[in-house]
């Protein structure tokens, strides 16, 4: 009776995958996004309707999930076509097989680790029973911590003992009543927490050495193999929701601040006057592949061509 | 345990044909090799003995607390009947709140630590321990426990030489229940909070694996989590059980 239960229960574990979205239907394009003022061209591109506006009778989905690991599920159960992610976690992914490589840069931003104010001078100086909230392991917050350590300590795991995985909020709540005594974190926690008085004891920059790109639009080959035209139309969707940051600023605080649910001076602050730049270049690409490479996250990545369209 | 063998290898073949037809990605569905290779290496680093260690250690480390409260509260509403409704209140409130729930409750009020996942395994098992425990002493024939008056026994010999063993097929269904309770809680709570270095249980474990797109780890994590649970089943339950039918068929 056991043996036959065990059978159904095996069997119907494999037989699930089998239940996955057929490939993407024509003329259509499925978005997935996460949530945080690094996709503002994204709500932009939306609220504005610029992919339907550039290609008539276009259907496009929109998905907003909470992190990468759900994003990358989605595209192998065939449900999405573009994605929006830090690098690293596309990096990962990449190295494991999936068919998918970096199609544009969205956005450079500040991360950066925030401490109770004056409580160290640098890494090293950070005790052995500190506890530092993150996102989650191979995350670029995780990777940036690794670098500047390595930089530092000669040591990229130095801390991993004392890394905790906790969503962006839940760490910030966990700095904010002690329970951590730091948080790599991303805007606009990383805002937050300055305005309550925590220093950044590392930023990302000085971190990586350089500028580079926090998140990253990563496609599937085969959408941009069989939808060549569709692909194009929405990098060109971008560049036009990305130029409209730029140049109506009035416009693009309202829309956002209704989204973000934040007031209009703050979002505006937030956006033009904190070090927020979206772009479509892709930075920093290299140095994350070497450093993630020579930290054995990667294994069998190749080259630069290989992960960008 | 033979007869089990050849359905078994039946599934084994299945897996390994449906594999090779290429119909799934690798990523999504990978072949019992790639599992099986992937599990032993997982032991041979260590990596998986520790995490199923830590995580039937907490399993462990929640049992003990749990049963003594629950029992307690179970015997104060016996032998205190008013207190029985105050209870079983409590119970049907509080019961029913997945562990999850009240994490960031729990983390707000005691900050951060493995101890966090205790709590919520303690949660899980503490209510399914108390409602078997009561109904075992409420099942006790009021004969008995005439007798145990007659006999003037202390209140200690009476709950460790009457009550306890009276009721003990309903404690152990109830540790059967809170045994898998624990399983679950404790799988999920350690699959929302994890020490990225020093690693945590066997959930962290297939967190883990998810993060870092392991799919044959991921597979291998679930399997072990079966084979536990059946494990668990088979040799411990399973005898005790047999023994229990034994003892009360005798009496």
């Amino acid at each position: 009776m056991k043996a036959r239960f065990v059978i159904l229960v095996l069997l119907s574990l494999f037989l699930l995958p089998g239940c996955t979205g057929k490939g993407s239907s024509e003329g259509k394009i499925r978005i997935a996004e996460q949530y945080g003022l690094a996709y503002a061209p994204l709500q932009i591109l939306r609220e504005k309707g610029f992919l339907e506006e550039a290609a008539e009778g276009i259907e496009v989905e929109w998905v907003r999930l909470g992190n990468t690991a759900a994003i990358r599920e989605a595209v192998l159960a065939g449900d999405l076509d573009i994605g929006f992610m830090g690098i690293p976690p596309f990096l990962i992914a990449r190295d494991k097989g999936m068919e998918w490589k970096i199609a544009t840069g969205l956005s450079r931003c500040p991360l950066g680790l925030a401490v109770p104010s004056g409580a160290y001078r640098s890494l090293s100086d950070i005790p052995a029973d500190a506890r530092i909230a993150l996102p989650q392991p191979g995350s670029i917050q995780h990777i940036l911590l690794s670098m500047a350590l390595d930089r530092e300590t000669g040591n990229p795991s130095h801390l991993d003992n004392n890394l905790i995985a906790m969503k962006h909020p839940d760490g910030m709540n966990a700095l904010l009543s002690g329970a951590v005594t730091g948080h790599f974190t991303s805007p606009p926690y990383l805002f937050l927490e300055e305005e309550e008085g925590y220093d950044v004891l590392v930023s990302g920059e000085e971190a990586m050495g350089e500028p580079f790109t926090f998140i990253a639009g990563v496609a599937t080959e085969r959408f941009h193999s069989n939808e060549p035209d569709l692909y194009k139309v929405f990098l060109s969707a971008l560049e036009k929701a990305i130029l409209f940051i730029e140049e109506n600023r009035e416009e693009t605080v309202n829309i956002l601040s209704g989204i973000y649910d934040m007031d209009k001076k703050t979002v505006e602050d937030y956006l033009y006057n904190r070090g927020m730049v979206f772009e479509q270049d892709v930075r920093g690409l290299e140095n994350f592949i070497s450093f993630m490479e020579k930290t054995g996250y990667l294994k069998q990545i190749g080259e630069r061509e290989s992960v960008l369209f | 345990m033979k007869k089990g063998l050849l359905p078994g290898l039946a599934v084994l073949l299945l897996w390994q044909i449906l594999f090779m037809s290429g119909f799934f990605s690798p990523l999504v569905f990978p072949s019992p090799l790639a599992v099986a290779e992937s599990l032993y290496g997982d032991l041979k680093t260590g990596e998986l003995v520790l995490s199923i260690l830590f995580s039937l250690a907490i399993i462990l480390g929640s049992f003990l607390p749990s049963l003594i409260l629950a029992f307690f509260l179970a015997w104060l509403a016996f032998r205190y009947r008013s207190f029985d409704p105050w209870i079983e209140k409590l119970s049907a409130l509080v019961h029913p709140l997945p562990g999850i729930a009240l994490l960031p409750l729990l983390i707000l009020w005691t900050g951060l630590g493995t101890h966090i996942i205790v709590l919520i395994v303690i949660h899980s098992v503490l209510w399914p321990f108390y409602i078997n425990i009561r109904s075992g002493f409420r099942q006790v024939p009021g004969v008995w426990l005439d007798v145990a008056d007659n006999n003037r026994l202390s209140e200690g010999e009476r709950f460790l030489s009457l009550l306890v063993p009276a009721s003990f097929p309903q404690i152990f269904a109830g540790l059967k229940i809170g045994w898998s309770r624990a399983w679950r809680a404790v799988i999920s709570a350690e699959m929302i909070f994890g020490t990225i270095g020093s690693g945590g249980g066997l959930g962290w474990f297939i967190y883990n694996k998810r993060i870092f797109m392991d799919t044959p780890g991921m597979y291998g994590g679930v399997i072990i989590l079966m084979l536990i649970g059946l494990a668990v089943e088979n040799l411990l339950f399973r005898s005790v059980e047999r023994r229990i039918a034994y003892v009360y068929s005798q009496s």
